[in-house]
């Protein structure tokens, strides 16, 4: 119901409006060029005593002074650091080798086939069962893994086989063969848990191609099927896989090499942070000499799989033929 | 209401997009998982106080008979303590519970540190063409190449672990963070080649608007089941870093005697990377004071990962119907 105040009202609240807005109007600009100024002025205060406070306070100048100047003197002397370090990044490297490149063959070795049965086979119940393993397999820590593993050595295959395989204590430096197979099975938890979900995916997607249903429908043999059409498909994938995997057991090498005293890559670089490998030998040239051996094998691995790939895979080889 | 307003509700209910998100949630076991483990987690970590047993840090009596037996810390799993205590007669459920909340925000932290940076650095390459792309994209790749826990651990032991959580969210959310550049990258180009993207640039909306309305919307379904996948790596960092003896907390400098686990650190706060400090050795002597804390980080990282993959396989389905 209109009482007859509304008119009066609604102008008042024009008025209102209208004046705000030439308030807003004259006032905005202003404002917003003294918070420009506002800003501008806090920027310098900020920047300025933040440079005080790291150059003064702290002798962070110097630091970055000493940093790179021993960086050019590493640089400048690379071969005499080598020579001094030599020894030991050499032998770290070959422990690390050996563990790393049984991981990935034993990924491989399991892997692969456990996948592909798990693939071509999608309903079975193995199947699925092993696909939620390769899942957990994949997400699981690798200290976690390293200490299941070194739990069920000491526990239950030193009682029953009567053969030590984890040797723990500082003084069993010494290359014993005996100690790769743990240290060599943890890192391959990752690599099989890789290749079987890798595997499996690409298997049931080549099993629901058409020209394996064209295949089975010509009434060829089931076996001739898997390894004639399916497995041919297959491969090229657990081949691309074997970077990623080498990437997954570098990634776990230093908790798993700490855990089983290996002293390997990993466990090295760790201590390598923490002190000097022998005295007068500066620990960042070991630290460096050590990241770029491993970093040098990823980088080899990859090309030589990319080669591997190229020469071996009919379609790439078709591919670079036509070009 | 009679009994077709009843019907009528029940069908508007079935329509409804509480109903499909509950239908959806039903039929996937993967997201009913993870979702389950991870209130768990969260309950415990926002309401320490109302599901912990006893106060983490209240000790137990010096001797006690349990099974029989009179014994010394740390006490085994059984119906008084039912994961054990640590040396000093502190119940570990307790501990995990307080611990989980210190865990879980360093963990999302630095999670959300590397969404951003990564994100941020992958909206700058798709919007900047030419050398700031390039030179994004390159940053992105060499820090794809640098192992996340030797950095986090070089820069920890470098400053200091007593430094808080600070060094810590900075010394592991610094690396790792490249996958989401390229993510963030490969996401946006391929938005704005969208057919909505042109007309919204037709209708001349501003950048702001075009990355709220049109940008973020297709680009966060892609984000946050990674996001969740992101927190678990978090987490395993975390508990690599505490496993080597580097926690938040540390009253001191780590030494290389500590680092091969031949000491107990004081802990100061609960943190689970903390309770795993130094046990390495104690696997053969007092399991619980190794298993359970992994287990721990185990079942949270199981958790997030089931959740990361339920989040993808839901999304995946609400984009093919919608498609």
């Amino acid at each position: 119901m209109d009482d007859g105040s509304s008119g009066p009202s609604i102008a008042r609240a024009r008025r209102l409006r209208a004046s705000a807005q030439a308030w807003a109007h004259a006032w905005l600009p202003v404002l917003r060029r003294g918070g420009q100024v506002l800003l501008s002025l806090l920027t310098v205060i900020f920047a300025a005593s933040l440079c005080s406070f790291i150059t003064i306070n702290q002798p962070i100048l110097r630091v970055i002074y000493d940093g790179v100047a021993s960086f050019l003197d590493f640089l400048i002397h690379l071969g005499s650091f080598w020579s001094d370090v030599e020894d030991l990044v050499i032998s770290a490297y070959w422990h690390s080798l050996l563990v790393l490149a049984l991981g990935i063959g034993v990924g491989l070795l399991l892997g692969v086939p456990i996948g592909f049965a798990a693939g071509i086979k999608p309903h079975w119940l193995a199947s699925k069962l092993l696909r939620f393993l390769s899942y957990i397999g994949t997400t699981a820590p690798s200290f976690l893994v390293a200490l299941f593993v070194m739990i069920f050595f000491v526990l239950y295959v030193l009682p029953l086989t009567g053969v030590r395989f984890i040797l723990l204590s500082s003084q069993s430096e010494a290359f014993d063969p005996r100690r790769l197979i743990p240290i060599a099975l943890t890192l391959a938890v990752r690599p099989v848990a890789y290749f079987t979900s890798a595997v499996a995916a690409a298997s049931r997607d080549a099993s629901s191609r058409d020209y394996v249903r064209t295949a089975r429908s010509k009434g060829l043999g089931e076996r001739l099927v898997v390894f004639r059409h399916i497995w041919p498909n297959v491969w090229p994938v657990a081949l691309d896989g074997i970077p990623a995997a080498l990437l997954f057991s570098i990634s776990s090498l230093p908790i798993v090499e700490f855990v089983f005293n290996w002293p390997g890559v990993g466990q090295q670089l760790l201590f390598g942070i923490v002190a000097r490998p022998r005295p007068g030998i500066p620990a960042a040239a070991y630290v460096s000499f050590l990241l770029a051996s491993i970093g040098i094998t990823y980088v080899l691995v990859g090309l030589a799989v990319d080669y591997l790939r190229a020469r071996a895979d009919p379609r790439q080889a078709a591919r670079r033929r036509d070009e | 209401m009679n009994s077709a307003e009843t019907l009528a509700g029940g069908a508007a209910f079935r329509r409804s997009p509480s109903w499909r998100l509950l239908r959806r949630t039903a039929g996937n076991p993967t997201l009913i998982l993870g979702t389950a483990i991870l209130l768990a987690v969260l309950a415990a970590a926002l309401t320490p106080s109302a599901v912990a047993p006893r106060n983490p840090e209240a000790r137990g009596p010096a001797m006690q008979e349990i099974g029989g037996q009179w014994m010394a810390p740390p006490y085994p799993p059984g119906p008084i303590y039912p994961l054990g205590t640590d040396p000093q007669a502190r119940d570990l459920l307790s501990r995990l519970i307080y611990g989980a909340r210190t865990t879980f925000v360093i963990a999302l932290a630095v999670a959300l540190f590397r969404i951003v940076l990564g994100v941020g650095l992958g909206w700058v390459a798709a919007y900047y063409p030419g050398n700031v792309r390039r030179n994004a994209l390159l940053l992105a790749s060499v820090s794809a190449t640098i192992p996340s826990l030797l950095f986090a651990y070089l820069v920890i032991v470098t400053v200091g672990p007593t430094r808080g959580p600070i060094l810590f969210i900075l010394a592991m959310g610094l690396t790792g963070w490249a996958p989401w550049t390229q993510l963030a990258y490969s996401g946006i180009q391929r938005i704005r080649s969208e057919e909505y993207m042109l007309a919204s640039q037709a209708i001349g909306s501003t950048r702001w608007s075009q990355a709220r309305y049109y940008l973020l919307p297709n680009l966060l379904p892609a984000l946050i089941p990674v996001a969740a996948a992101e927190a678990a790596a978090s987490l395993l960092l975390l508990a690599e870093l505490g496993f080597l003896g580097i926690f938040l907390g540390a009253t001191r400098q780590v030494t290389m005697s500590s680092l091969l686990g031949g000491e107990q650190p004081i802990l100061v706060l609960p943190e689970w990377g903390a309770m795993l400090a130094g046990t390495r050795l104690e696997i053969f002597n007092w399991w619980w004071l190794t298993v359970m804390p992994a287990l721990a980080f185990a079942l949270a990282i199981f958790g997030l990962h089931l959740l990361g993959d339920g989040l993808r396989e839901a999304l995946e389905i609400d984009q093919g119907r919608r498609g």
